[in-house]
């Protein structure tokens, strides 16, 4: 028997397989370096850039939840002409597929930030992180709102030499018509969720736990939440989803292929074990193997009604 | 562990063997390392879940260990005198530089260890250290053993009565409390001082972002876990 292909197709690129590292849990890349093959990963995405350099939160950033975590980082980054110069010739010839995550806090930042980055031909394809507040508008998130949702990201795919690919925010009461309005505004692909609004204080010294007040909550706790969205996603575009939340290893992958997810990234499990990945592209072969599934594929959207 | 570990770097170590809670690795200093053997010893206080339910593996159960990660101590055998300061589970990283410095010949008449417990009953957790052939005195805060009152107070005094040398570095680790006030006698006294910092540590090897400490006199951010643990006092704002 052939080895199944793992082989899925997102915007007109190729991944060699559906695993992922997802924005802000995976660096630049290079701190993986000495810890896994990141060749066979089927693509990194890289944290969040902005024009500029930011410091982010003071800490502490970080708290740990009932199987997950918050997180208020702030968004810190080297900026987008330090990325270019320092972080990108790192990811050149990585033989992976390279997704550079941007994110803004008004269009221009948006506009900005891609312009630069037009033309490296290193980049595989844009993650626009959408779940930023938009400080020029009413300080909602732009992915908050339909229509904010539409005109950023037919402004950005406008200029973009990439393939683009609006990651959402589960913050919202239905996620449809946000997927629907990046469809019809040109997206390529849709990358979700990112985190949860959430919070936690400290019940003996009633202190609360992040300096920021409230944080992103990450983790296998999430996990629900994220396969709902994918699921409800998938029943209203035809753009491949990219599912993100709580995966920890082969059988969320397979969850999440089987709500509608083309393919997934792995966040905070890399923090846990830093071959989370790799494992998984294995586990995930052998599954396929197991059950004489040819082609990985073939999960996507199959998940049966009881 | 194959090599003497560089003191100041840690462990980062997953507390439960299956299940998500906790999630996240814990960090530790390396506290011992026995060379016939390779085996390395942590030395840890339970602070919460996490290192709850460590202490609850039994012998034999296999861990899940990352490491060693960090800066440790970088200090030359050249220097006049060392000066150890731990503050409750602040010893293992000083006890394997005094260690580490005896191994390699350097004079244990050279290195002082102020050792600060809450109270004499804590004093089982420095056995290993009182069987160094150095200068070793305690601070408790309640004086039921040793010097009454607080260790950096301890190492002021000695600084005062000259029985430090006259050119000493300083390493520390322990409480936040501790290091501001051990950072500021180094300070005053124009002391090179080295801190060992804690910080609650996600990753433990750099992408999170989330173990980072101010950059003192800067708008800036340094890892704890990579650039770190250890910093020259004078780069860090606690
Ligand atoms: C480099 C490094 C070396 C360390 N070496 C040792 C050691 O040798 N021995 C030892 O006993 N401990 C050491 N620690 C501290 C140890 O990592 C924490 O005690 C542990 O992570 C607490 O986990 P927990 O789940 O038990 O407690 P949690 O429930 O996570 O926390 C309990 C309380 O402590 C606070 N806290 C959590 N983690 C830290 C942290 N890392 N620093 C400061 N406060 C924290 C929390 O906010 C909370 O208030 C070290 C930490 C670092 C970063
Ligand atoms: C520490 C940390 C930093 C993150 N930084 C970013 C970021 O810069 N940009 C972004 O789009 N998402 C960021 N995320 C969100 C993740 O990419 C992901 O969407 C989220 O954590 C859910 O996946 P997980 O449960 O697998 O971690 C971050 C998450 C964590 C935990
Ligand atoms: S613990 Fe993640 S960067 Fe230091």
């Amino acid at each position: 028997m052939t080895a199944p292909s793992l082989n899925v197709t997102i915007g007109g690129v190729e991944f060699k397989n559906p695993i992922l590292t997802a924005s802000g849990t995976f660096g630049y890349g290079e701190e993986f370096d000495e810890y896994i093959d990141l060749s066979r990963l089927g693509g990194i995405v890289t944290k969040s850039i902005t024009r500029h350099e930011r410091k982010g939160h003071p800490p502490p950033r970080t708290a740990e939840t009932a199987s997950g975590m918050l997180n208020a980082i702030g968004l810190a980054n080297v900026g987008v002409d330090a990325y270019v110069r320092d972080k990108l010739p790192f990811l050149r010839n990585l033989g992976t597929r390279i997704v550079v995550n941007v994110a803004g806090f008004d269009t221009d930042e948006y506009l900005y930030v891609i312009d630069k980055l037009n033309g490296h031909d290193e980049i595989d394809m844009i993650e626009l992180n959408i779940s930023c507040p938009n400080v020029k508008g009413d300080g909602m998130e732009f992915s908050s709102n339909p229509q904010i949702a539409y005109d950023i990201v037919k402004k950005v795919k406008g200029i973009c030499g990439f393939p683009l690919m609006p990651k959402l925010s589960p913050n919202v009461a239905d996620i449809k018509p946000i997927a629907k309005a990046c469809e019809e505004a040109g997206a390529d692909a849709l990358a979700l969720i990112n985190t949860l609004y959430g919070m936690a204080i400290d019940p003996f010294n009633w202190r609360i736990k992040l300096t920021n007040i409230t944080g992103g909550l990450s983790g296998p706790a999430i996990k629900p939440v994220a396969i709902a969205a994918v699921w409800k996603t998938a029943s209203v575009v035809k753009i491949p989803i990219v599912g993100i939340g709580g995966i920890m290893d082969y059988r969320d992958v397979i969850e999440f292929m089987l709500a509608g997810a083309t393919a997934v990234q792995f966040g905070t499990a890399n923090f846990v074990q830093p071959d989370c990945t790799i494992r998984a592209i294995d586990d995930l072969t052998d599954y396929l193997g197991s059950r004489n599934i040819q082609d990985v594929n073939d999960l996507i959207g199959k998940a049966k009604k009881t | 562990m194959e090599r003497f570990p560089i003191p100041g770097t840690f462990l980062h170590i997953k507390p439960n063997t299956t299940g998500t809670d906790p999630l996240l690795r814990r960090a530790f200093s390396i506290f011992d390392y026995d060379e016939a053997t390779g085996v390395v010893d942590i030395l840890y206080k339970v602070a919460g879940r996490g290192t709850e339910v460590l202490s609850r593996v039994r012998p034999g159960e296999t861990l899940d260990v990352l490491g060693p990660l960090g800066t440790g101590f970088d200090l030359p055998l050249t220097i006049d005198h060392l000066v150890l300061i731990a503050g409750g589970v602040g010893i293992p990283p000083v006890y394997l530089l005094a260690k580490s410095h005896l191994r390699q010949g350097f004079d244990g008449k050279r290195i002082s260890y102020f050792c600060g417990l809450t109270m004499a009953a804590e004093k089982p957790m420095a056995d290993r250290v009182e069987k160094l052939p150095i200068n070793l005195q305690f601070a408790t805060d309640d004086g039921s053993f040793g010097f009454k009152g607080f260790v950096s107070e301890l190492l002021r005094a000695r600084l005062d009565d000259g029985s430090l040398g006259t050119n000493p570095v300083i390493c520390a680790c322990g409480p936040d409390g501790m290091l501001k006030a051990v950072q500021t006698i180094a300070r005053a006294y124009g002391t090179k001082c080295y801190l060992s910092l804690e910080s609650i540590m996600p990753c433990g090897v750099g992408t999170c972002l989330g173990c980072v400490v101010k950059k003192d006199g800067e708008e800036k951010y340094v890892r704890v876990c990579r650039e770190g643990p250890v910093f020259e006092a004078t780069e860090v704002e606690l």
